[in-house]
């Protein structure tokens, strides 16, 4: 299941809404007879991790995007 | 998992990834990276998206899919972070509109019966068509059964709104006003900026949290000229809680005061502003009642509250409309909660009762403890009354007249125990009676204890005993209601001599019932009834409901003085005609009904529930036109009126109708006629054909002898 959500990653839109559809379908199937507590907090808490990554990231990804906008600049210039 | 196989297998073998990622995926790239970081983002944007459909569905609908989502709301990413506030805003309605939209759908799926008019009648489709009638019927069913329920309560949502879930409301509030706090100007746009204050707002206003600079941040955007003013004032309402000290709001009053109610502003504004006061005022009470000390020397603007609330009651004469309304709207809420405030003029009846009462808000802080529950005493009363006049029903005259006697003369004895000697005889009985007759009542246990207790305390205090007298009569009655009584002659003997004693001592007892208004030593008496009732007997559901009526109309009494002055004239009356009426009692009824409006204004910006800017609106009014657009309407002309559409004359009815009135009696055929007229022509015509009817007859007679 992780799998799909690093597939998030991938720049193909239509794959995405398609694992996105998955997903949601998948998991409501999972706790259509009961609730799978196991899987669901599992799930969560690698959301949890995604979400909380990129705060973590902030800092290094500002000098990314200032290097990025200065390789922008560069190629404009060329 | 078939599911998942199979879209492993659609990836595997239909998708081709497009080129640029193929590219990105395997070749060494320098921006790699940041493309990397970027996709992250999205990543954790369809979690949050994921989370949130996840949670509409009703899948995921814990607290950790909260507590998720709250972290997501502190996100640097702001397309992140505003997802998520959407969703801790939005996402009841949301639910509801799709629970909605759901039971539409199914009812009009059921309700589209194919009764297959078109299409040959097997018995097959026969058979379909009835089960689909007998489907609707039961559809029908439940609908209306939902529909009765919802009239009848509020029906308990089977989940807590997301945001009532969350772990620590107080830090994500704080860390969230940090942030649009700190941020330079252009971190945020002011769309965004404001989903973030409208939900730390809310955040503030659903978990009553203390945020203290939030009410000063607040301030800086009270501009007469913001946009969206009407929006921030919603979110202004929506910080304010019983809890927030009124120093902290009154900054933000003197705001609205300077830019919004003023002459110089529009009547809009002026409305919206007085709109957004009364809903501050509704939901910090304790605004109000800082009047009578001016200590506050220090921090805090210094409003004075009296000044301002004559300063805006001034508005309820003014000449716009909606300016108008607002401003009676506060004044009427102020005349409930605080009329000494007001000037007389504006005080109105309610006010006037209202200040003789000494009503006055809580200050900051302070709590009324309850004291039983509310309105037991009343209806303890209320049954006293209502058993005396099911009892002057049921039994012949005399021991009517007997139960009011023993009653009076009871009441009476709590004052002077002159008779003391002759009530213990009568109390003795009943309480034989009582004991003897009704071994298996689950009441007797606790009765027993009282009649204890009266006893020991009998010569103690006197009027400790009025009230457990009270108690235990009404008991008695209640079971001499339930299996009628007998009552031996000896009894009516001792009775017949309570009475003699009892009658001049009549007026006397019910005198004291009917209160004035400031009685503190009769609300003492009536504090301790209730806190006894409240703690020695079980009250049924139905109780409650009397109990809760009979309080919100002893609160309308309290607060009119025409009702008051209703009141009284209904006990005189009742005194009066005392017994054998039963109509009095009906109306007694009837009346709860009346005095619910009265009860305390349970209205939706009073309690903590959410405000929107609908909800300080001014009143929206039909725009005056301009001149141009007047003389275009004009020349427009009008053609509602216009009756005739075709070509040829009047019809036969047209004329009939437009017939001159005056011309009518001259008509040749009457065009109207009163019934009267109507009915002795129709009669003329009855005989008429009556008397023909008979001369056939004669004639044919006389025939026949021929």
């Amino acid at each position: 299941m992780t799998l799909f959500f690093t597939l998030f990653s991938i720049s193909d839109k239509s794959l995405r809404a398609m694992v996105y559809a998955h997903i949601i379908s998948d998991l409501k199937a999972m706790n259509k007879a009961g609730r799978r507590e196991k899987v669901n907090r599992e799930l969560q808490g690698f959301m949890h991790g995604i979400i909380n990554d990129i705060e973590k990231s902030k800092g290094e990804r500002g000098k990314v995007r200032l290097d990025e906008e200065r390789s922008d600049e560069l190629i404009t210039l060329a | 998992m078939r599911n998942e196989n199979h879209t492993r297998l659609y990836l595997y073998t239909r998708h081709t990834p497009s080129p640029t990622t193929a590219i990105i995926l395997t070749h060494p790239n320098p921006f790699r990276d940041s493309l990397r970081s970027s996709q992250n983002d999205i990543g954790a944007r369809k979690c949050v998206d994921i989370a949130c459909e996840l949670y509409r569905r009703n899948i995921w609908t814990d607290d950790r899919t909260v507590a998720l989502l709250a972290t997501a709301t502190l996100s640097p990413n702001t397309s992140i972070m505003t997802r998520a506030i959407h969703f801790f805003l939005g996402i009841e309605s949301v639910m509801d509109e799709d629970k909605e939209r759901e039971e539409n759908d199914e009812w009009e799926g059921v309700n589209d019966i194919d009764f297959h008019q078109h299409s040959r009648k097997t018995k097959k489709r026969q058979n379909q068509v009835l089960k689909q009638i007998a489907n609707r019927k039961k559809a029908q069913m439940r609908r209306e059964k939902k529909k009765m329920e919802d009239g009848m309560e509020e029906n308990t949502p089977n989940l807590y709104p997301a945001i009532e879930q969350l772990n620590n409301p107080q830090g994500l509030a704080e860390k969230l006003l940090k942030k649009i706090k700190n941020s330079a100007s252009n971190a945020y746009k002011f769309d965004q900026k404001l989903t973030i204050l409208n939900f730390v707002t809310r955040l503030v206003g659903v978990h009553e949290l203390l945020v203290l600079p939030l009410y000063p941040f607040l301030t800086r955007y009270l501009g007469g000229h913001q946009k969206n003013v009407t929006n921030i004032l919603a979110y202004v309402v929506q910080a304010c809680h019983s809890l927030v000290p009124p120093d902290d709001v009154k900054g933000l009053l003197k705001t609205i005061a300077h830019n919004f109610i003023t002459e110089r502003c529009s009547e809009e504004q002026m409305a919206v502003g007085i709109n957004a006061v009364t809903a501050i005022c509704k939901r910090v009470p304790s605004l109000l009642g800082e009047d009578d000390d001016h200590d506050d020397d220090g921090g805090g603007a210094v409003v004075d509250m009296e000044a301002f609330v004559r300063d805006v009651a001034r508005f309820s004469r003014h000449r716009d409309k909606s300016v108008n309304v607002a401003a009676r709207g506060f004044v009427n809420f102020v005349r409930v909660t605080h009329p000494k405030l007001l000037q007389g003029k504006h005080r109105g009846l309610v006010g006037a009762a209202g200040v003789k009462e000494g009503i006055k808000p809580m200050k900051y802080g302070e709590n009324r403890a309850a004291v039983g529950v509310e309105g037991a005493e009343l209806l303890l009363e209320y049954e006293k009354k209502k058993g005396m006049k099911k009892k002057g029903k049921k039994d012949d005259e005399e021991e009517g007249d007997w139960e009011e006697v023993e009653e009076d003369e009871e009441a009476e004895e709590s004052e002077s125990d002159e008779n003391e000697g002759d009530w213990k005889e009568v109390g003795e009985k009943e309480e034989e009676e009582g004991e003897g007759e009704n071994e298996e009542d689950d009441e007797e246990g606790a009765e027993g204890d009282w009649e204890e207790v009266g006893e020991g305390e009998e010569d103690e205090e006197e009027e400790e005993e009025g009230e457990w007298e009270e108690l235990e009569e009404k008991k008695e009655e209640k079971k001499k209601f339930k299996n009628k009584p007998k009552i031996s002659r000896k009894e009516r003997k001792e009775i017949r001599r309570a009475r003699k004693l009892g009658i001049p001592l009549e007026d006397d007892s019910e005198g004291d019932e009917a209160p004035t208004l400031v009685e503190t030593d009769e609300k003492k008496k009536a504090m301790k009834v209730r806190q006894e009732v409240s703690s020695t007997r079980i009250f049924s559901s139905e109780d409650f409901e009397k109990m809760r009526k009979l309080a919100a109309r002893e609160k309308a009494i309290a607060r009119d003085p025409r009702l008051m002055a209703r009141k009284k004239r209904q006990e005189a009356k009742a005194k009066g005609e005392q017994g054998e009426d039963d109509s009095e009692e009906d109306s007694d009824e009837s009346d709860f009904d009346d005095y619910s409006d009265y009860s305390e204004g349970e209205d939706d910006i009073g309690s903590k529930h959410i405000i929107g800017a609908r909800d300080i609106m001014a009143l929206s009014k039909k725009k005056k036109l301009s001149k141009i657009e007047r003389l275009e309407s004009i020349k427009q002309g009008r053609d509602e009126f216009e009756s005739r559409r075709r070509a040829g004359g009047t019809t036969n009815t047209e004329k009939l109708r437009k017939k001159n009135f005056v011309m009518q009696s001259k008509s040749w055929g009457k065009v109207r006629s009163t019934a009267n007229e109507k009915q002795t022509r129709f009669n003329g015509a009855g005989q008429r054909g009556a008397k023909r009817q008979m001369g056939k007859m004669e004639k044919a007679g006389k025939r026949r002898r021929k």
